[in-house]
This record gives structure tokens, C-alpha cells and sequence, in this order.
């Protein structure tokens, strides 16, 4: 125990350079005034009532909500059908695998400037079908894109999917198949209960990470727009700092954020454990 | 509701692609079970009883032959619509349900009236005594009571016949004879024809009303248990049933002239140990194993080992010369070490 203790400790240290201490001097600067110029000046709670009279900080705040409500279920429905349409080998679902995990393993840049050209307004093939129009141009349509831009990148989601659909024993399938039960009595009665476990915290998991990785597509793709509808509270956060110089107030809303998603992860985990899912 | 197998072949295929094989689990199967009866299938791991049951309940596709239950050529059906139900080694049971809601999987999926659902779960807890286990999920039952879970889950729908694949083989001993003669209980009381797959010869031989043993994928007889024990119809049945197994040992045949290789059998308990003097063969008892009541006493004769089966108050010391006797009317013959009997 005390051994396998120690082989923690690297994570540990990691862990405290990188999160813990840039955590906590966050949460200093988040109660001052600082420009990156002049020494951080206290300022009390000055930066949390601006907070709450920024307009931008809670169109930003809803964005992200909506970008979760929209990105989290759409993932979760594509990870999870692709996870139990490549479950049984045949002709190509190896390939297909490889297929449906590699736009996880594209740098995020790289990714979010394919998009770019894949969503372009103008000579962009999916505009050039003629089936979407407004990309990139009407808030609702880009907020979508953004979203959809995320469905595609389920690379860990799919295999830990994969991976809980591979766990139920095929004994159980053909217990129902004897009793009569259709394919789609199966798929509800048995396939889904038996993975809504790991599904509970898959989506657990991808709140967290959509709250906050949704940053690159806003700020290679949209730059935040069109009116201001893909400005992320990550975005706003990054541009408070780095583009406004208002560091002390990126702190404060990076704490908000924190608390923020602290509490969905907590109402999630109470839901889950209320459903017995987990 | 009657059971017919006619000529089921089934072949599949093994190892790595370019160099594969094809093995027949199923080679040429004939069997015919009769309304309410009881079928015991027996044999060594990898003879097809497993595959047998798999192709009767659909489970698996036949490659040729048919099968008829109830009169109707199921060959081609899905396993829903066959009209069979079936227990699992594992039991199979959903662990995210409860023990009623197992039970009431198979009413649910063919959408019966919900009235209709609750009465007949109750009847069958009732008869197996799972009334307070109900709301209870597999993980908390006990391995009898999960047993009788997916007994329960077999009989609840009224098929036209039970199909069980070694179902109690995840019980201990003492769980298992008790088991075993409830199932016995049970299936006399339904009237349901059963086939009743296991690999273990006691098993079949006091669960079925007639046993059929399978080997490399073909039935070797199929009989009433003690006319399988009484007169096996080949070397291998003769030496399967039967604890310890019938002695066999290759033979000279001479009748006026020489006949040929055969293969002698003669069973462990049908062979006593006598004085030197009254011995038809001498031998040294090798090891003497208690079991209880009696005692198998090993004997090397020459370069063979033959087991006597004996009262354990009789058995002689280990090491000592030993003299055997036997009647030859209890004596086997089989054609060659393989062969078919030839009496």
C-alpha cells in the first residue's frame, strides 16, 4: 500500500506546481486589482459585484451553459451509438474504430482550423451543399456548429463505451433472445440500464470538460461571435486577462467558474445517486 | 410437446484466417424425446451437448438436419418464437433487476397484460419459495436461490419445453443433490419435456428419464439409465458411466479360430477379492482408496490395473498379493478398443 503510495508522488508534485499553487494564487489575485504591470493592489470584493453587473460575464456564463446542454448530450448519444454500432466484429469495424477515435487524437489548433474551412460561409463544402445556411453568421446556427465541431471529438468517451457495452455478458442477450424479447427490448431493458453506470459518469466527466474546452473552437473558429454568442466564460476569461490586462478580475471569474461548475458536478452526482445510476 | 433432432449436422470453424479448420461439433445428430420426458445429454467436455441445446433453443444455426418441436419445423426460427425456454449455466440473470423482475422479463418482452404478469410471477414464487426474495437483485441472493431465480424465469412463461445447459453445475455438492431432485420434483409435477444437458454422469444418470450420451458430436446410445449401465452399447459408454469406470483391457478373441482384437470389460464391482487359491488372476493391491462405505482397491495384474470396487470392512493391505475372481457372465466384449459391444 505504502509502496504503490509512492508511485503517486510525481503526479502529486505535478499536481502542485501545475494546478495547486497557480490555484491558490488565482484565488489571491481574484481579491485584487492587477494589471500585469504594477504590483496587484487588495481590492476586496470589488472584482465580484463588477462581476455581477457584467453583462458580457453572464451572456458568457449562459453561453457555456447552453454549449453544455447542447455539446454533453449530443456526445454522449454519439459516443455511445458509435460505441454499440462498432461493438461486434465484422468486415471494417476495426478501421471504422480507428476512424471514430481520431479526431480525438488531432491537436485541438489544428482540429479547430479544419473546421474553419469546413464552416466557411462562403466557399466551405458544407455551405456549398446549401443544406445549412447562416454558419458562422446567425448566433444559433454557430452555437450549433461549435457543439457539433465537440461530437465528433469522442475518442475516450467511445472506447470507455466500447468497453462498458463489452462487459455485459452475450449470456444475457440470449437469455432475452429465448424469452422473446425484440432487439429493441433488449437495447432498453437490458444494453442501456446495464451501461447507465459509466454513461452517468461519462456525462459527469464531459460537463466538466465542456465548461471549459470549448475555448479553442471560440477563439480559432468564431472569435467569440457573431454577437458575442460563442464568447465561453473560458474566452472571456482568457481575453480579461490577456487582451483587457484586467488579471485580478480573470481571477475572480475564473473562481466563479470553478464554484460554478463545483456545484453542476455535485447536482449531477445527487441525481445519480438518487437514480441508482452510480 | 415432443422434441425431434434428424440429422443435425453443425461445423465451425477455428483458429487464424488462411489456416483454419473445420471442426464438427455436430455430426450427424438423431434424437427423439418424448411428451413430458426427461432427456439427460451427457458427455465429455467438447462432445456438442452444449451445442446441441444452443441449436434446439436457436441459439445457434444448424448447417443440416431439422428439428421439430411440438410437431412444427422450428429449424428455421428465431429462439423467441420457438416456444422453449431456457436455463443458463451462469443463470443469466439481469443483475440490474430484481428477482421478480427477472422472472417477469420473458411475460413483459411478449407484452402480456400486466395483471396477467404479476399473477403468474406470484404462482411461481410461490412454488419455489422466492416469495421474499422478490424485490431482491441477484447479487444479494444466494447461489441456490439464484438457481431457483432462473428456474423460476423458465417456467413462468408455460413453454413447450425446458431447456437447461448444466444448471447446476456453479452449486456446491450437498446444494447440488438436493437440487437435483427438486428439479426431478418439479419437471415430473409440470409434465414439461426437458432436455437436461451436464457433464457429469451421476447427474444424468439420476435426473433423466433416459440418458443420451454425445461424443465428438454423435449421440453413442441413448437409453434408459440402467440399461445404459447394464448394457452400453460401445466401449467409450461402457467406460464413461460408472464410478469408478468399467475396466477395459485389449483381448485375444478365439472361437475355434482366432476372431480377433477385442476389448474386455468388466465392471469394478463385479470383480472380488479372494484367497490365492480361488483366484483366477493374481495381482498386488497397489492402493487402497476409501470412500466411505467401500473401498477401490487398485491391482496391478501383469502390466494392467485393474479397480476393484468392494466393502471397505473386505479391503485388502496396500502392497499385498492379492487373488481375483469374476463371473464370466459379467464379462463385456467389445469389437477393438473402441468398438460396439458384441453381445
Amino acid at each position: 500500500m505504502r509502496r504503490s503510495g509512492a508511485l503517486a508522488v510525481p503526479y502529486f508534485i505535478g499536481l502542485l506546481l501545475l494546478v495547486g499553487i497557480p490555484a491558490i494564487a488565482g484565488l489571491q489575485l481574484a481579491f485584487t486589482e492587477f494589471s500585469g504591470l504594477a504590483a496587484p493592489r487588495f481590492s476586496g470584493l470589488d472584482n465580484f459585484t463588477a462581476l455581477a453587473r457584467d453583462d458580457l460575464f453572464w451572456r458568457s456564463a449562459l453561453n457555456s451553459l447552453v454549449y453544455a446542454a447542447i455539446a454533453v448530450p449530443l456526445r454522449l448519444v454519439v459516443a455511445g451509438g458509435i460505441a454499440l454500432l462498432l461493438f461486434r466484429r465484422s468486415f471494417g469495424v476495426p478501421s471504422a474504430r480507428a476512424a471514430a477515435y481520431l479526431p480525438s487524437v488531432i491537436p485541438d489548433a489544428a482540429y479547430a482550423l479544419l473546421w474553419v474551412w469546413l464552416l466557411n460561409p462562403i466557399y466551405g463544402p458544407i455551405a456549398a451543399t446549401g443544406l445549412w445556411s447562416g454558419i458562422l453568421t446567425d448566433p444559433g446556427s454557430t452555437r450549433l456548429a461549435i457543439a457539433f465541431m465537440g461530437a465528433l471529438q469522442i475518442g475516450e468517451a467511445f472506447v470507455i463505451a466500447l468497453a462498458a457495452r463489452a462487459a455485459i455478458p452475450s449470456q444475457l442477450y440470449e437469455a432475452a433472445a429465448v424469452d422473446g424479447a425484440r432487439p429493441w427490448t433488449a437495447l432498453t431493458r437490458i444494453t442501456l440500464p446495464m451501461m447507465a453506470p459509466v454513461l452517468a459518469l461519462l456525462a459527469m466527466r464531459d460537463i466538466v470538460l465542456s465548461l471549459q474546452l470549448n475555448f479553442v473552437p471560440a477563439f480559432i473558429v468564431t472569435e467569440g461571435g457573431p454577437r458575442f454568442a460563442t464568447t465561453y466564460l473560458p474566452l472571456y476569461v482568457y481575453r480579461s486577462a490577456f487582451s483587457y490586462f484586467k488579471l485580478g478580475y480573470a481571477s475572480a471569474m475564473s473562481v466563479v467558474m470553478f464554484v460554478f461548475t463545483a456545484a453542476v458536478v455535485y447536482v449531477q452526482y445527487r441525481l445519480a445517486r438518487r437514480w441508482r445510476l452510480i | 410437446m415432443s422434441i425431434v433432432i434428424d440429422g443435425v449436422y453443425r461445423s465451425f470453424s477455428r483458429g487464424r484466417r488462411g489456416e483454419q479448420q473445420v471442426v464438427a461439433a455436430l455430426d450427424g445428430v438423431d434424437l427423439e424425446v418424448q411428451d413430458g420426458e426427461l432427456l439427460a445429454i451427457v458427455g465429455p467436455s467438447g462432445s456438442g451437448k452444449t451445442t446441441l441445446l444452443r441449436c434446439i433453443a436457436g441459439l445457434e444455426e444448424i448447417d443440416e438436419g431439422f428439428i421439430e418441436i411440438d410437431g412444427t419445423d422450428v429449424t428455421k426460427m428465431l429462439p423467441g418464437k420457438r416456444d422453449v425456454s431456457m436455463v443458463f449455466q451462469d443463470f443469466a440473470l439481469y443483475p440490474h433487476m430484481t428477482a421478480g423482475d427477472n422472472i417477469a422479463f420473458g411475460l413483459k418482452a411478449q407484452r402480456k397484460p400486466k395483471g396477467e404478469i404479476g399473477s403468474k410471477v406470484q404462482e411461481v414464487a410461490e412454488l419455489l419459495g422466492l416469495e421474499a426474495l422478490l424485490d431482491t437483485k441477484p447479487a444479494q441472493l444466494s447461489g441456490g436461490e439464484r438457481q431457483r431465480v432462473a428456474l423460476a424465469r423458465a417456467i413462468v412463461r408455460e413453454p413447450a419445453a425446458f431447456l437447461m445447459d448444466e444448471p447446476l453445475s456453479n452449486l456446491d455438492a450437498e446444494l447440488r443433490t438436493y437440487s437435483r431432485a427438486e428439479i426431478r420434483m418439479l419437471q415430473r409435477r409440470l409434465e414439461v419435456t426437458t432436455i437436461y444437458v451436464t457433464h457429469d454422469q451421476v447427474e444424468a444418470m439420476t435426473i433423466g428419464d433416459r440418458v443420451a450420451v454425445l461424443r465428438d458430436g454423435r449421440v453413442e446410445q441413448v437409453d434408459h439409465p440402467i440399461a445404459l449401465y447394464r448394457t452400453p452399447a460401445t466401449a467409450f459408454v461402457a467406460s464413461f458411466l460408472g464410478a469408478p469406470p468399467m475396466n477395459l483391457f485389449p483381448a485375444e478373441l478365439y472361437a475355434q479360430k482366432k476372431y480377433g482384437s477385442i476389448t474386455l470389460g468388466i465392471r469394478p464391482e463385479r470383480i472380488a477379492i479372494v484367497s490365492l487359491e480361488d483366484a483366477l488372476m493374481r495381482g498386488v493391491a497397489r492402493v487402497v482408496e476409501p470412500t466411505g462405505p467401500e473401498g477401490i482397491v487398485h491391482v496391478d495384474v501383469g502390466k494392467n490395473r485393474i479397480l476393484v470396487r468392494m466393502p471397505w470392512t473386505h479391503v485388502p493391505k496396500e502392497g499385498s498379493a492379492v487373488g481375483l475372481w469374476f463371473d464370466d457372465n459379467d464379462l463385456y466384449l467389445f469389437d477393438g478398443p473402441d468398438g460396439r459391444s458384441l453381445q
